[in-house]
């Protein structure tokens, strides 16, 4: 058992050119053993009783994507950083972006009093 | 000692003098294809003169430019050294390339003088920008600055019949011209308590060091000038370089803007990040008057939980964008949190060094393929006419070349070895666990785990088919840059263990590290000025 | 460094011979077990009591069905992601104490976790993609949201024995070689590393629950509501290919969660009787533990699950990293 110390970036290039040599392998090996090929009947999609030419979004809408997430497990951050904080007004953001400057200079303020009052 | 070439200093008035000359050309000048040459040489020339100045650099050590021959601190000086050649050089290099795509973009104008409109406005923004990374001097900065801004607020009204366009552009010049008169604010706050304007200087009166300088002493009690010119500087540029909470005009502005301008926008993000590890490390580093008390470890840490806030932000709004451009403006926010994480980490002195190498690495990552991202839907649009993700998906099966450099530009950004992402979140994440701070580690995981859901949508561009079209022509001015970009990316993961480690290293170095920052300026002034 | 030492690692021990077999027992015992547990009789007619079924359907599968192609489908593209998917699991093999040669470096747990979770991911996306239909891409976007809540729990509860076990002089720091040969005494050690470990063990065994799609959180595959969720257009070698790499990835996270978490064959050495037998046996236990969970429970939808994914998971290994960061440096 020897064990063989690199620096990381070395041992991330061993182990990718490790995964592409045995990806390479083993799709040879499949390409090689796989005996019946492909079909061409049933090409067409037929989803919901309906042929293809009836069907008008074939696969579904981006927007229905992550239904799970946004809509039921993590609703409230969603609708609170998608209607309350992003909401394009731009009076809104100038009040965000006040509350990091006035912080920015309370913070300036203290630091000033504590130099010269208490040293 | 010698006045270093007018090579150093040629750049940014150049750009200038050639920007105000062509609107001038086109009343004369009727030719498309004039003003697509004209600008084009004069952007590669540029490259071809950042990549000197970065052979010199590297080879001969920090160089100070005096302008007009005017010592410092007296006239304005370009004070060059490693961090400043290396930044130049990448975002030259972005310019020209957005600068060559963008032929394909504005191929469906007829008249000549659209053209010299758009070619002013985007020589213009390199002009600040290359002459915001080369400064030394704290107003040239601010003038360099409002240069660049101005550019970036008519290009983003580029498209003047759309409402969201306009929209964009009011929101972001109203936000973005109060900040910069804030920012002037603060250089008339340093002029006042330092008696000097030029960096250098500035660094070598913070540590204390003030026997021999020409601006001899200090005024009135400088520390209240020092700390409120700082908590300024410091709010004005995260305000342009998208930080939370000052990012709310980014996603409006970059996706209304034309997509050449679009892939501009990192690079200039870029520029006030530097302007901030400048101020926080070279000027006002570890060991200056403003250490002492813990308030810039303090400021360090806000900057640290503002970069965990914003990648986890930019990455929830990711997942319920369906324009594609909206979409890559959120990840530009979320990667700009992680470079903030970074600086915000450096300010344990055990991993500074690794720290704004981490930083600096991720902040090359980020320009390139959000560059790449970007100039790939110039191609995209031009065959669809729309922006929308569903629209689009399956494109990157017909275009092959802009798929695969979108599959490349996307793993990238995700991180994954062997490009050079990976390795970029490889040194945050060793820096977060050396500093002790497992909680940080936890929070970059979080983030990426967050940000996958929206390069999926990405991905689904490049793989998903949905309907059955012909064959479409690629661009060819278009193709070039954008492989071009994606070779990049691989070769910035696979040649760090050959040398690209050493030179990050030595980047990082320069950035802390403010001896031949001054030991340059001291020597010319002293040589001019013997006392 | 050794070439063929190299390239027995990477194809014969542990590599793709060793772990496809194990791979293949692993699926047949878990199957067996489950249908023990369930009152049936689990796969019993080929092989003695069964154990040459799984080699069976995937010898049936290479040989004798066919792919189907769609028309929107790229099957060359299929192919490659899910090969893709397949050697980022036997690759970061290499990185454990069981291969011969270890390769090490600060910090691999990030290269670690990178390549069995992030390459792995990516792959199996790039062949989901490759069929486009909408019950594949309904359950890759659930499969996509289960490994962005996974992730951050796998990472948290593998750095819990990696941060605890780096002030044991230990070459390099934080790496899986250290966490594994030092895991066995944090059991014993104190009792804050005690119920980290616990805490990390629980996160860890519910985290891996939901990355290898085993019920309770079965979401993304086999659902009467999706057809049959990501692998619906899947048939022939891709289906062979797809069955292959689901049993590695459950063979693989037996080993880890033996080797990192209950301490491996050490005190020990490998080959001795006494190692070889301590690592069969927490081998089995884990995978028995694995398989009761998954006879016992019933389908979750997709927010209830992503609901005790956190609250079960994420939250644990968050506590025990906090219980780890008072020990190491607080006190």
């Amino acid at each position: 058992m020897n064990i063989m110390v690199f620096d990381p970036f070395t041992a991330t290039i061993l182990l990718t050119s490790a995964m592409a040599l045995l990806a390479s392998i083993v799709y040879i090996l499949v390409l090689s053993i796989r005996r019946a090929r492909v079909t061409q009947i049933g090409e067409e999609m037929y989803i919901g009783g309906e042929s293809e030419d009836i069907l008008s979004l074939k696969v579904p809408s981006i927007l229905a994507l992550y239904w799970g997430i946004i809509r039921r497990s993590w609703k409230e951050a969603f609708d609170i950083l998608r209607d309350v904080i992003h909401s394009g007004i731009l009076n809104e953001w100038y009040g965000y972006m006040s509350i990091w400057l006035s912080f920015l200079l309370l913070l300036s303020i203290i630091a000033i009093a504590i130099y010269m009052y208490i040293r | 000692m010698y006045v270093p070439n007018i090579v150093y200093g040629l750049i940014p008035p150049m750009l200038i003098a050639f920007s105000f000359i062509t609107p001038l050309l086109s009343l004369i000048i009727k030719s498309k294809k004039f003003f697509v040459f004209y600008t084009s040489i004069l952007t590669l020339l540029t490259f071809i003169l950042s990549l000197f100045i970065v052979i010199d650099v590297f080879r001969e050590g920090v160089v100070l430019y005096p302008f007009g021959g005017w010592p410092p601190p007296i006239g304005i000086s370009y004070i060059i050294d490693k961090l400043n050649a290396f930044m130049a050089l990448i975002v030259a290099l972005v310019f020209m390339l957005s600068i060559i795509a963008s032929t394909t973009y504005l191929k469906h104008y007829q008249k000549a003088s659209t053209l010299a409109y758009f070619y002013t406005i985007v020589l213009a923004i390199f002009a600040g920008a290359m002459g915001s990374l080369y400064t030394g001097d704290v107003f040239n900065l601010f003038v360099m600055m409002e240069v660049m801004c101005i550019g970036l607020y008519t290009a983003v009204a580029f498209h003047r019949s759309k409402a969201g366009a306009v929209e964009a552009a009011i929101k972001y010049s109203f936000v973005s011209i109060i900040a910069l008169i804030l920012y002037f604010f603060a250089a008339v706050l340093f002029y006042s308590g330092f008696q000097t304007l030029n960096m250098a200087d500035i660094a070598l009166k913070a540590r204390g060091g003030v026997e021999g300088l020409l601006s001899s002493g200090f005024f009135g009690n400088y520390l209240i000038d020092l700390i409120l010119g700082l908590a300024l500087t410091i709010w004005v540029f995260t305000l342009e370089s998208a930080l939370v909470p000052n990012h709310f005009w980014l996603p409006d502005a970059i996706s209304e803007a034309p997509t050449p301008i679009s892939a501009i926008f990192p690079a200039a993000e870029s520029v006030a990040i530097y302007v901030i590890i400048r101020y926080m490390f070279t000027i006002f580093g570890a060991d200056s008057i403003i250490a002492k008390g813990h308030i810039r470890e303090v400021m360090l840490l806000i900057l640290l939980i503002l970069g965990v806030v914003a990648s986890i932000v930019g990455g929830i709004m990711m997942a319920i964008q369906r324009d594609v451009k909206r979409l890559l403006g959120y990840s530009s926010i979320s990667h700009i949190g992680f470079i903030y994480i970074a600086i915000g980490l450096a300010s344990s002195t055990n991993v500074m060094q690794q720290a704004l190498t981490a930083s600096i690495f991720h902040m090359i990552n980020y320009v390139i393929s959000s560059s790449l991202l970007f100039l790939s839907v110039i191609a995209m649009e031009k065959s669809i006419n729309s922006r929308n993700i569903d629209d689009l998906a399956g494109i990157g099966r017909i275009l092959p070349l802009t798929g695969f450099s979108i599959a490349i530009g996307v793993l990238n950004l995700i991180g994954i070895p062997p490009l050079g992402g990976f390795y970029s979140k490889f040194m945050l994440y060793q820096v977060a666990l050396e500093a002790s701070q497992p909680v940080v580690a936890i929070a970059i995981v979080v983030a990426t785990a967050i940000t996958l859901m929206g390069y999926m949508k990405l991905l689904y561009i490049v793989f998903g088919k949905t309907t059955t079209r012909e064959k479409l022509k690629e661009p060819l001015t278009v193709s070039i840059p954008v492989v071009l970009l994606a070779l990049i990316c691989i070769a910035l993961g696979l040649t760090l263990t050959i040398g690209f480690m050493d030179i990050l290293k030595e980047l990082a170095i320069a950035a802390y590290n403010y001896g031949p920052y001054t030991k340059v300026f001291y020597d010319y002034m002293k040589m001019l000025f013997p006392r | 460094m050794d070439l063929t030492l190299m390239l027995i690692s990477i194809f014969v021990f542990p590599g793709l011979i060793f772990i496809a077999s194990l791979a293949l027992f692993s699926e047949w015992f878990f199957r067996k077990l489950a249908a023990r547990m369930q009152n049936r009789m689990g796969p019993s007619y080929t092989g003695p009591i069964g154990v040459l079924q799984p080699f069976a359907d995937l010898i049936k599968l290479l040989i004798a069905k066919e792919v189907k192609k769609q028309r929107y489908s790229a099957t060359a593209i299929a192919e490659i992601g899910l090969i893709i998917s397949l050697s980022s699991i036997i690759v970061s093999l290499l990185l454990l104490p069981i291969s011969p040669i270890r390769l090490t470096a600060p910090y691999d747990i990030v290269i670690f976790i990178y390549f069995y979770a992030v390459w792995h991911v990516i792959g199996l996306l790039i062949a989901v993609l490759a069929y486009p239909n909408p019950f594949t891409v309904a359950g890759l976007s659930r499969l996509i949201a289960i490994t962005v809540v996974v992730e951050p729990t796998i990472f948290a509860a593998l750095l819990i024995p990696t941060i605890l076990t780096s002030n044991m002089g230990c070459t390099p720091p934080y790496s899986i070689i250290c966490a594994s040969t030092y895991s066995w005494k944090l059991w014993l050690e104190s009792p804050l590393s005690f119920i980290a470990m616990a805490l990390g063990l629980v996160s860890m065994l519910i985290a891996s629950q939901a990355k290898l799609g085993l019920k309770p959180f079965d979401i993304p595959e086999a659902e009467q509501e999706l057809i049959a969720g990501h692998i619906t257009e899947y048939s022939g070698s891709l289906l062979a290919l797809y069955n292959l790499s689901h049993d590695i990835k459950l063979a693989f996270t037996a080993i880890i969660i033996t080797y990192i978490f209950l301490g491996g064959p050490y005190p020990y050495r490998h080959l001795s009787i006494a190692g070889l037998a301590l690592l069969i046996l927490k081998y089995i236990v884990s995978l028995t533990v694995l398989t009761i969970i998954r006879a016992s429970f019933g389908r979750l939808r997709i927010d209830q699950g992503l609901n005790i994914i956190m609250k079960y998971g994420l939250v644990p290994s968050i506590l025990g990293l906090i219980v780890v960061i008072i020990k190491m440096f607080l006190l």
